[in-house]
C-alpha cells in the first residue's frame, strides 16, 4: 500500500479540514511542534483503515475535536496492487464509510458501510475487532510497518500475520516450478496416503493394498487348510500306529496261544496226577485201616486178658477184707446205743429245767404287772381330777371379756387424746354468761339454735356456741359474743374423730369407761393365773406323758395279767410261789449239767459207727465191681476172638496188612513227588492265560473297529486333496503378496520422497526468519558501523529477544542494551520485515517520532538508510524535530502547522 | 535290454514361487509326464522305472493320482514305481488309490524284496516315511552274476551336501549290492556316480520337469541300456522338460548395461514358456531409469512368470545433473538428500525395505516425475 493523501476533519486538534498530500512514494517528513496533531494524523490513518465506521466507545468519543460536537472524519487516498482507492469514513455522527476505486480517472464507489470497512481492512490484512476500537493486533501488516510513538519494538504478532510473513519469505525463497513439482509429489502421495499420513483404506485404497488385504484374507483361510493337512497326516499316523498295534497284537496272540496249549497240557497232567494221588491215598487208607484193625484186635485181646487176671485177683482180695470190717461195724453200733441212752436221760432233765425257768419268769412278770396296774389306776384318778379343775379354770377365764394390756394402752391413749381435743374445742367456743339481778326471760341463739329461757335473779346462765352467740333480753337488748368460727369447726371434727376412735376400741368390752375397763383387765389377769396353775398341776401328774399313754400302760399290765391267768388259771386263786419255783429249777439244772458232754460222746460214737459202715460198704462194692469186670472181660475176650482165626493166624494177617499199607504209601509219595514239580496249580496259570487271551482278542476286535473308522476318516480327508488345496492357496497368497510387496515398495518410496520434500520445506520454513535476521543485521551495521551486535535472534513469532554482542560469546537479552541501541535494533527489525513485504509490493512505513534516543551520528546514518530504503518503501516520518531531517534531500516535507492554517 | 529311468515328477507340486504361472507350472508336469511316455515308447524302452516322488505329497487331490496312473498306464510295457519320501508308503497314501490296480502294467513296489522278471531281477527300495537316516539300500546283498540286477532307490547319495542325513545311500551302493544299475531318485538334477573304473552303475535321472529357479540339469529322463549282467550300462539323458526357468543376476556397471540386459531379454525365444527371475545390482544413471521401466514392461508382457529385484541398484553418485536441473526449493534439496541416503552403505540385496533401496526407488520416482514434467 502506498499512501497518496490524507484529509482529516473534526479530529481532536484537527477541527478544521486538514489535507496532506500528495505523498511521495519515497521518504516523507511530516513535521510540527508538539501537540500540533502529528499523532492525531497517524491515529486517523489507522482508525480510518481498521476501525468500523459504527464503532463506539470512550476511545472513539475522545476523537472529537475538543469542545466541539463535530463528527470526526477521515479521507485516505492510496494505491494498492496498482489500483487507486479513496476511503472516506465518518464516525460518531452521521456515520458512514465509502470505498472508491479510481476508474478512468474518476473515483467510483466500490463499497460502502460495513462492506467498505471490511475491504479497507483487507488491504493490509487487518482483522476485525470483536467489540470497540481496533487494537494494534488488528492492523495486519501495519503492525509491522507502522511504529507508533514510543513503541518502536514490534508487539506480539497475531498468527495470521506470522503466516503472512512466513508465506512471503517462503515465496521469495522458492522457485515456482518447485511448487508445481511438490504438488505432483503430494498428489502421488495422496493417491496412497491420507493427508494425515495413514494408508488409505476402503474404496480409495491403492491396488496393492487391496492385494495385501486379499492376501490377508486368504492367509486367514490357511490355518484351516493346514489343519486339514495335519488332520490328514495325523489320521495317517493313527492308521499306521493302529496297524502296527494290530500286528503286534497278532504276534502277542500267537505267543499267547502257544503258551495256552502248553498250559492246557500241564493242567491236564496235573489233574491226572491229582486223581491218581487221591486213588492211591484211598487205597493206602484202606490198607492202613485194615492194618490198624488187625493190630487193634490183637492188642485188645492181649489187653483184655491182662485186665481179666487183675480183676480176678481183686475179687479174691475183696473177699478176704470183708469179715474184719463187719466186726468193727458191730462194735461201734453197740457203743453208739449206750451213749444215746445216757444222753436221752440228761436231755429230759434239761427240758424240765427249761419249763421251770419259763414259769418262774411268767410268775415274776405277773406279780409285777399287778403291782404296776394298781399304781396306774391311782394316777389315772388323779389325772381325771386335775383335768376337771383345768377345764373349770379355762371356762371361768373364757367368760371374762376384758382388754389385754395392748388394747388397754390403746384405749388409754385414745381417751387421753379425746380429753385433749375436747378441752381445745371447749376453749374455742364463744361463751356468754349472764347473771341477772332480777328474773328475766331471755332468748339465746347459738350454733343457729334459738333457745328461750327464764333466768332467776343471781342465777348464772351461760350460752356457748361456735362463731357467735346471742342473748336477747327483751326490754334490754341483745348481747352478742363472737369468736373464730373456722377453728371451732376443725376442732369439732377432731373431737368427733377422737370420740369415734375411743368408741371403736371399747365397743367390744361393753363399756367405754376406762376405770371399768381397767377392772375387767385385772379380773382377766386373775383367771388367767388360775388357769395356768391348773395346767401346771395336770402336767406334773402326767409326768411328761400323755393321758392316753398312761391308759395304754395300764392296758399292757392288764393284758400281761390276763395272759398269766390263761397259762396258770390257778394263779387267780393263789398267787404263784416264786421261791419254790426257783428251788425246783435249781434242782433240775444240777441234774442236767453234763448233757453237753454226753451229747459229744454220742456224736463221736455215731461218727465211728458211720465210718465202719462206710468201709464195709466199700468192701462189698469193690467185690461186686470186680466180679462184674471179670464177667465183662470174659465176654469181650470171647467176642474179640470170634474172627475165625487163631492167635498165630491173626499175627500173620497183621504182618500182611502192614506190608500192603507200606506199598500203598510209597505209591502215594511217588505221585506227590511228581506233583511237586508243578509251581502251584497250573489251572490258575491256564485261567490267567485264558483271560489274557480273551482281553487281547477283545482289544484286537476294538482295534479293528477303530482301525476301520480311522481308515474311513483317512480316506475322507485324503479325498479332499488337502495338500493341493493348501498349495493353491499358498500360490494365490504369494501372487497377492508379490503385488502387495511391489506396491508397498513403491508406496514406501513415495512416502520417503514426500516426507523428505516436506522435511526440507519445514526446514526452510523453520529458518524463514534467517533472511530477516540477516537483513536486520545489515541494516543495523549501516546504522552503527562497527556496531557491537554481531547477530540477532528472532523468536518463532519474529520477536526480537536476544542479540549476540561482539564482546560476548553468548546471547544477551535485548533489555540489557542501551535505549539508543534498542531503538536502532528495533528499527532495523521493522525495516527488515518491511523489506520482506516490499518484495511483493511497495509498502508504507510510518515512523511516529521513534528515534528519540539515538545520537546525532547514528541518526545521520539512519537518515541515509531511510533514504536508501525509500527506493523500496514509502516512508512517512512524523517528527517535531524537522531540522534532524534537513540532510534528507530527497524527502518530501509537510509542515502540518502551515497546512492547518491554510 | 533298455529301459527308461525317471523320478521326482512331484505331481501336484506347490508352485507359489512361480508367481502367476503356478497353475501352468503344475499342469506342465503332467504334460511332460506324457512326453516321458512318448520318449520311452520312441526309444523302445522295455519298461520304465520311477525312483520315487512321483507325487509332491500324499495329500494331493485324487484326480491327479488318477491322471498320473492313466499316463503311466498308457505305456505299453511294465512300469515299476517305488514310493519316495514325498509320497511314502503310509496309510492313506497315493498308492492305496484304486487307479493303480486298474492298470495291469503298473507295479507299485511296496516291499524291499527281489522281484524276478524275465530280463533279470529287480531290487526295489521303497520309502515308508518322509524322513529317515536309514540307508534304504541296506537290505541289498550281492547275488549271482548270471542275471541282470537293477535296483530302484530314493535317497541322498553320500557326498551331496545336506543338513541332516536323509535316506543316505552309499556312493558305492550299486557295487556293494552287485547291481548292474541302481536307479536313483530324490535330487532333481541328472547325476551319475562312476566307480573306480570309471563306469557309472548308479544315477539320478533328476526331475522330468524343472521345478524351481536355479535348478540345474533338470527336465530330463535317462535311457539305460544293459547288454549283459556285469556289463557297463549305457546311460543317455534325454531332455523332456517343457518350461525354462531363467534366473539372471546382472550387475550394472556402466551406462548401457541396462540396455544390454533389456536387449537380451527381448531376444529370448518362446517367452511364454519361460519363467524369469531377474536380479539387478550395481549403479545406474538416472537417464537409464527408462530402461528399467522397459524391462519391467517386457517381462510383464511376455513371460509366463517373472520377478525382478532391483533393490541392489543405486544411483550413480556423480549423476547430479538432473538434480541440478530441478527447480530451486525443497524438491531439489530433497533429491540431494535422497541420493545421499541411497548411496549410504552397501546395498542390501533382496532387502527391499532397506533405507538405501527405498531411497533409490524414491529417487527414481522423483526422476520420473521431473522427467515427465520436463517432457510436457
Amino acid at each position: 500500500m502506498i499512501l497518496r493523501a490524507i484529509e482529516v476533519k473534526g479530529w481532536r486538534c484537527l477541527a478544521n479540514s486538514c489535507r496532506l498530500g500528495e505523498f511521495s512514494e519515497g521518504l516523507n517528513i511530516i513535521h510540527a511542534p508538539n501537540g500540533a496533531g502529528k499523532s492525531t494524523l497517524f491515529e486517523s490513518l489507522q482508525r480510518g483503515l481498521f476501525d468500523g465506521h459504527k464503532v463506539t466507545g470512550e476511545a472513539i468519543e475522545q476523537m472529537r475535536s475538543w469542545g466541539r460536537t463535530l463528527a470526526p472524519s477521515v479521507q485516505i487516498e492510496f494505491v494498492h496492487r496498482g489500483e487507486e482507492y479513496r476511503l472516506a469514513k465518518r464516525f460518531l455522527a452521521d456515520r458512514s464509510a465509502e470505498l472508491f476505486r479510481r476508474e478512468n480517472g474518476v473515483y467510483v464507489l466500490k463499497a460502502e458501510g460495513e462492506g467498505a470497512d471490511r475491504e479497507a481492512r483487507a488491504i493490509l490484512g487487518g482483522g476485525a475487532p470483536g467489540r470497540g476500537a481496533a487494537r494494534e493486533t488488528h492492523w495486519g501488516l501495519a503492525q509491522v510497518l507502522w511504529a507508533p510513538q514510543g513503541r518502536l519494538a514490534c508487539s506480539e504478532l497475531p498468527p495470521g500475520l506470522l503466516e503472512g510473513i512466513r508465506g512471503a519469505l517462503d515465496r521469495q525463497a522458492t522457485d515456482s516450478a518447485s511448487g508445481a513439482l511438490e504438488a505432483q509429489i503430494a498428489g502421488l502421495y495422496l493417491e496412497t496416503f491420507s493427508p494425515a499420513g495413514r494408508l488409505k483404506k476402503g474404496a480409495g485404497a491403492p491396488e496393492w493394498m487391496r492385494a495385501a488385504a486379499k492376501a490377508n484374507e486368504l492367509r486367514a483361510q490357511r490355518p484351516d487348510l493346514v489343519a486339514q493337512m495335519q488332520q490328514w497326516e495325523e489320521a495317517s499316523s493313527r492308521v499306521q500306529s493302529l496297524r502296527a498295534a494290530r500286528e503286534s497284537a497278532l504276534t502277542n496272540d500267537e505267543a499267547l496261544s502257544t503258551q495256552l496249549a502248553a498250559a492246557q497240557h500241564e493242567e491236564r497232567r496235573y489233574r491226572e496226577l491229582i486223581g491218581e494221588r487221591k486213588q492211591l491215598e484211598a487205597e493206602a487208607a484202606q490198607h492202613e485201616s485194615r492194618h490198624r484193625e488187625q493190630h487193634a484186635r490183637s492188642q485188645q485181646v492181649l489187653g483184655k486178658t491182662k485186665e481179666l487176671v487183675i480183676a480176678q485177683a481183686e475179687i479174691q482180695r475183696r473177699r478176704e477184707q470183708l469179715p474184719p470190717l463187719e466186726r468193727r461195724a458191730s462194735e461201734h453200733a453197740e457203743t453208739e446205743n449206750a451213749q444215746g441212752r445216757a444222753l436221752s436221760v440228761a436231755q429230759g432233765r434239761r427240758a424240765r429245767a427249761d419249763e421251770l425257768r419259763r414259769e418262774l419268769q411268767q410268775a415274776t412278770t405277773f406279780i409285777e404287772a399287778q403291782a404296776e396296774q394298781g399304781k396306774i389306776d391311782a394316777l389315772l384318778a388323779q389325772i381325771a381330777r386335775d383335768e376337771a379343775e383345768l377345764n373349770e379354770a379355762r371356762r371361768v377365764h373364757k367368760a371374762v371379756v376384758a382388754p389385754d394390756a395392748a388394747a388397754l394402752t390403746a384405749i388409754r391413749e385414745a381417751a387421753q387424746s379425746e380429753v385433749e381435743v375436747r378441752a381445745r374445742f371447749e376453749a374455742s367456743l364463744v361463751t356468754l354468761e349472764i347473771i341477772p339481778l332480777r328474773e328475766i326471760e331471755i332468748d339465746s341463739m347459738a350454733d343457729g339454735v334459738t333457745t328461750g329461757a327464764r333466768i332467776s335473779s343471781g342465777e348464772r346462765w351461760r350460752v356457748r356456741g361456735a362463731g357467735e352467740v346471742v342473748i336477747h333480753v327483751p326490754g334490754f337488748g341483745e348481747i352478742r359474743a363472737r369468736g373464730l368460727a373456722a377453728s371451732v369447726e376443725q376442732l369439732r371434727d377432731a373431737l368427733d374423730q377422737a370420740v369415734a376412735k375411743r368408741t371403736a376400741l371399747t365397743a367390744v368390752f361393753g363399756t367405754p369407761v376406762l376405770i371399768e375397763l381397767e377392772r375387767l383387765h385385772d379380773q382377766w389377769k386373775l383367771t388367767a393365773a388360775a388357769l395356768t396353775a391348773a395346767q401346771l398341776r395336770l402336767d406334773t401328774v402326767l409326768g411328761g406323758r400323755l393321758h392316753a399313754m398312761w391308759q395304754a400302760e395300764r392296758h399292757r399290765c392288764a393284758t400281761a395279767i390276763e395272759v398269766a391267768f390263761a397259762a396258770h388259771p390257778n394263779w387267780r386263786a393263789r398267787m404263784p410261789d416264786l421261791p419254790r419255783l426257783q428251788s425246783a429249777l435249781n434242782e433240775e439244772l444240777a441234774a442236767s449239767a453234763d448233757v453237753e458232754a454226753l451229747h459229744a460222746k454220742s456224736r463221736g460214737a455215731q461218727t465211728e459207727l458211720h465210718s465202719a459202715l462206710r468201709e464195709l460198704d466199700r468192701g462189698k462194692e469193690g467185690l461186686l465191681n470186680a466180679s462184674l469186670a471179670v464177667e465183662r472181660l470174659t465176654q469181650e475176650i470171647a467176642e474179640l476172638r470170634n474172627d475165625g482165626l487163631d492167635d498165630r493166624e491173626r499175627a500173620e494177617a497183621l504182618s500182611r496188612a502192614a506190608l500192603q499199607w507200606n506199598a500203598a504209601q510209597s505209591a502215594v509219595a511217588k505221585t506227590v513227588q511228581e506233583l511237586a514239580r508243578f509251581d502251584g496249580d497250573p489251572s490258575l496259570r491256564l485261567d490267567d492265560l485264558l483271560r489274557r487271551r480273551e482281553t487281547l482278542q477283545a482289544g484286537m476286535q476294538a482295534q479293528l473297529t477303530e482301525e476301520a473308522r480311522a481308515c474311513e476318516r483317512l480316506e475322507i480327508l485324503g479325498a479332499a486333496g488337502p495338500f493341493s488345496a493348501l498349495a493353491r492357496l499358498d500360490e494365490q497368497i504369494a501372487a497377492f503378496e508379490e503385488t502387495s510387496a511391489r506396491g508397498q515398495r513403491d508406496a514406501e518410496a513415495t512416502r520417503l520422497l514426500h516426507e523428505t520434500v516436506q522435511e526440507c520445506r519445514t526446514f526452510a520454513l523453520a529458518n524463514v526468519g534467517a533472511p530477516v535476521e540477516e537483513h536486520a543485521l545489515a541494516i543495523l551495521r549501516q546504522v552503527g558501523g562497527d556496531h557491537p551486535v554481531t547477530a540477532m535472534h528472532l523468536g518463532e513469532h519474529f520477536q526480537l529477544e536476544h542479540v549476540s554482542p561482539s564482546a560476548h560469546s553468548g546471547r544477551v537479552h535485548i533489555d540489557n542494551l542501551s535505549g539508543g541501541e534498542k531503538e536502532q535494533i528495533h528499527l532495523a527489525v521493522r525495516l527488515a520485515l518491511a523489506l520482506v513485504f516490499a518484495r511483493e509490493e511497495r509498502q508504507l512505513v510510518v515512523l511516529d517520532d521513534v528515534l528519540i534516543a539515538t545520537d546525532e551520528t547514528r541518526f545521520a546514518r539512519v537518515l541515509r538508510l531511510l533514504e536508501a530504503l525509500s527506493h523500496q518503501l514509502q516512508i512517512v516520518v512524523l517528527t517535531c524535530h524537522p531540522e534532524r531531517y534537513d540532510r534528507a534531500a530527497g524527502a518530501k516535507r509537510f509542515d502540518l502547522e502551515k497546512i492547518k492554517l491554510a | 535290454m533298455r529301459f527308461l529311468h525317471t523320478a521326482d515328477w512331484q505331481i501336484g507340486m506347490h508352485a507359489a514361487h512361480a508367481g502367476a504361472g503356478a497353475e501352468t507350472v503344475r499342469q506342465q508336469r503332467l504334460l511332460t509326464a506324457r512326453e516321458v511316455i512318448a520318449v520311452a515308447t520312441r526309444e523302445g524302452a522295455e519298461f520304465i522305472v520311477v525312483a520315487g516322488d512321483l507325487f509332491q505329497d500324499n495329500g494331493v487331490e485324487r484326480v491327479l493320482v488318477q491322471q498320473t496312473a492313466d499316463i503311466l498306464g498308457s505305456f505299453a510295457g511294465p512300469v515299476y514305481v517305488i514310493p519316495g519320501n514325498h509320497d511314502p508308503l503310509v496309510p492313506g497314501c497315493v498308492w492305496e488309490h484304486p487307479a493303480w490296480p486298474a492298470h495291469a502294467n503298473i507295479t507299485i513296489l511296496t516291499d524291499s524284496a527281489m522281484v524276478v522278471r524275465a530280463w533279470g531281477d529287480l531290487f526295489p527300495c521303497p520309502v515308508r516315511a518322509k524322513h529317515s537316516s536309514a540307508d534304504p539300500t541296506a537290505w541289498l546283498t550281492p547275488g549271482g552274476r548270471d542275471r541282470i540286477r537293477v535296483g530302484i532307490a530314493h535317497g541322498t547319495v553320500q557326498g551331496v551336501p545336506v543338513d541332516e542325513p536323509d535316506y543316505p545311500i552309499a556312493r558305492d551302493a550299486a557295487e556293494r549290492a552287485g547291481l548292474d544299475y541302481l536307479a536313483l531318485g530324490h535330487w532333481h538334477s541328472v547325476a551319475t556316480y562312476p566307480n573306480r573304473s570309471g563306469t557309472a552303475h548308479m544315477a539320478y535321472s533328476g526331475t522330468h520337469e524343472t521345478s524351481r529357479f536355479g535348478e540345474r540339469d533338470s527336465g530330463n529322463v535317462l535311457l539305460v541300456e544293459l547288454t549283459a549282467p556285469g556289463a557297463a550300462p549305457v546311460i543317455t539323458p534325454i531332455p523332456v522338460g517343457g518350461l525354462t526357468w531363467e534366473s539372471w543376476n546382472e550387475t550394472i556397471a556402466v551406462p548401457g548395461d541396462l540396455r544390454r540386459v533389456r536387449e537380451r531379454i527381448e531376444a529370448l525365444g518362446e517367452p511364454r514358456r519361460r519363467l524369469m527371475a531377474l536380479q539387478l545390482d550395481g549403479i545406474f544413471g538416472a537417464a537409464e531409469a527408462g530402461e528399467l521401466d522397459r524391462i519391467n514392461q517386457l517381462l510383464a508382457a511376455r513371460f509366463l512368470s517373472w520377478r525382478i529385484d532391483a533393490t541392489g541398484l543405486r544411483p550413480l553418485p556423480e549423476d547430479d545433473a538432473w538434480i541440478a536441473d530441478l527447480p530451486i526449493g525443497p524438491v531439489r534439496v530433497a533429491a540431494a538428500k535422497l541420493r545421499e541416503l541411497a548411496n549410504a552403505g552397501t546395498p542390501a540385496l533382496g532387502i527391499e525395505s532397506s533405507p538405501g533401496a527405498v531411497a533409490a526407488q524414491a529417487l527414481l520416482t522423483l526422476h520420473r516425475l521431473a522427467h515427465t514434467r520436463n517432457s510436457q
